[in-house]
């Protein structure tokens, strides 16, 4: 055991003992009263309820937005397709020093508007940093309690395309900077759909969940680059409520297979289901073509890595066939 | 195996703290590590008869925790850029401020990883099992992180 991995175990543990994992009682129905197993099923079930509430709505605002198109089916690339548009609007936050002075938090201000030229820019001092740390943790004012705005970042807030390495890039030798986090729009997820297709009930091979702030843009480069690709036999653009309708299971059978997780878990925005072609027999080369694609389309960097889809290459993953 | 509620009952006494600590560390969220292992213990719970019967159902209840996590920081960051103020760490805090400051820069995969292996003790085998990942791929990942997070001390030493 390395001297690396003993700090490690040491430090987890401390940071891990730091962690309130509170004093929930068990759900088991045996070893519970009723209303000890009420309580402890109230907490998931309002989530699960908001959760169902919000893809509810959201799903009703993208169908109304898009009743057009709301079950796209790709014909071939058309003429005049718009000219390459920001893939989304990202943000950025700089986070600056607890103990940073005006005089710092000018310069680095002042450095964001001048070389970044941001689509909108906000400051949030230490007071505006507690308010929301507040409003956040409104439900454990104990924890509040322990906190002061002087310990607290102030930050910069920025809308555009921005890529932490140049912020960072940009910020070297400016004192007073703490950190920076960039958001990225991302592929939010990619699906195996193999073991569904394995069941013979749903055609597609790959199910890909687009980030919600996909423009119309985005979604047309994607049709023509999906439309170009010599892997790709067919794909449809759907809402990402719809991306799992007929999908039998989305979970392998050992994990219990959960059909309404599925959809819930979707949320309001795009997904793509993509069927490569029968006769493509490298399919290393099928996914990182796929891979490209959605790179270049959508994302500039937020990608599942590419263990997970070569993760549907994996005979494991179809599982044992149709039951019976 | 007789599989039951008794079962279930020792299950979650003996891992739901640790599940919790370690979705925390992984998602830096303490908060949302709690409700996100809570959904998935009542799921683990629903589906006992099979998931009890799993190798690693601690790593069922890690993998369904984080997914149910992961969408709920997706739902959260779309209604508000401003939540993500909280989620600074205070390297300061913690008596290894280097390693802290080292493991945050990881990425997300490295990072459970490592937390997987060296604060719940899993084995490869197990991780690979839970993630549903090729071993091969935990033993990459396992070595990334720990030359990336060499690099990073070496780095950090005055």
């Amino acid at each position: 055991v390395s001297e690396l991995e003993q700090r490690l175990r040491r430090h987890l543990q401390q940071k891990a003992s730091t962690v309130d994992a509170g004093t929930e009682s068990s759900p088991s129905p045996s070893a519970t009263s009723l209303d000890g197993s009420r309580r402890w099923w109230r907490r998931p079930l309002a989530v699960a309820v908001f959760i169902v509430l919000a893809v509810t709505l959201g799903t009703g605002v993208m169908a109304i937005r898009n009743s057009d198109d709301a079950s796209d089916v790709y014909t071939g690339p058309s003429e005049g397709d718009p000219a390459y548009a920001p893939a989304c609007r990202d943000r950025a936050i700089v986070f600056m020093q607890p103990d940073a002075d005006q005089i710092e938090i000018d310069v680095v201000g002042e450095r964001l508007l001048e070389h970044l030229q941001p689509e909108e820019i906000a400051y949030f001092d230490q007071q505006a940093a507690f308010s929301e740390f507040a409003e956040q943790l409104a439900d454990n004012p104990e924890l509040v309690s322990t906190v002061s705005p002087d310990i607290l970042p102030s930050s910069f807030r920025l809308q555009g395309r921005h890529r932490q390495g140049d912020i960072e890039g940009m910020l070297v030798g400016v004192t007073g900077v703490r950190h920076v986090q960039v958001t990225d729009c991302e592929v939010l997820r990619v699906e195996c759909a193999q073991l569904a297709q394995a069941w013979g009930a749903f055609p597609w091979d790959v199910l890909v969940s687009l980030g919600t702030e996909v423009t119309e843009g985005d979604l047309d480069r994607l049709r023509e680059r999906l439309g170009r690709s010599e892997v790709v036999v067919d794909f449809e653009i759907v809402e990402a409520a719809r991306l799992f309708d007929g999908h039998p299971t989305r979970l392998p059978e050992w994990a219990g297979g959960d059909v309404t997780w599925a959809v819930e878990d979707t949320g309001p925005g795009w997904g793509v289901r993509i069927s490569l072609r029968e006769s493509t027999n490298d399919s290393d080369a099928a996914w990182r073509e796929i891979r490209s694609v959605l790179l270049d389309s959508i994302s500039r960097g937020g990608f599942p890595a590419s263990e997970e889809l070569a993760q549907c290459n994996d005979p494991a993953w179809k599982g044992p066939g149709p039951p019976g | 195996m007789e599989i039951g509620g008794d079962d279930f009952e020792h299950f979650y006494r003996q891992h739901r703290i640790p599940l919790v600590r370690a979705v925390a560390l992984v998602l830096n969220d303490a908060d949302l590590a709690r409700d996100a292992v809570a959904e998935a213990m009542a799921r683990a719970f629903q589906a006992w008869a099979s998931v009890g019967g799993h190798g690693n159902p601690a790593g069922w209840v890690y993998v369904v925790a984080l997914n149910w996590a992961r969408n709920a920081v997706r739902k959260r960051s779309r209604e508000s850029a401003q939540e993500h103020g909280v989620a600074v760490i205070h390297t300061d805090r913690f008596s290894d401020p280097d390693l802290e400051r080292a493991l945050q820069a990881l990425s997300p995969k490295l990072l459970e990883v490592v937390v997987l292996r060296f604060y719940l003790d899993w084995s490869q085998r197990q991780i690979a099992a839970a993630l549903d990942v090729p071993e091969g791929s935990v033993k990459s990942r396992l070595h990334r992180a720990l030359d990336r997070l060499s690099r990073e001390l070496e780095g950090s030493e005055p």
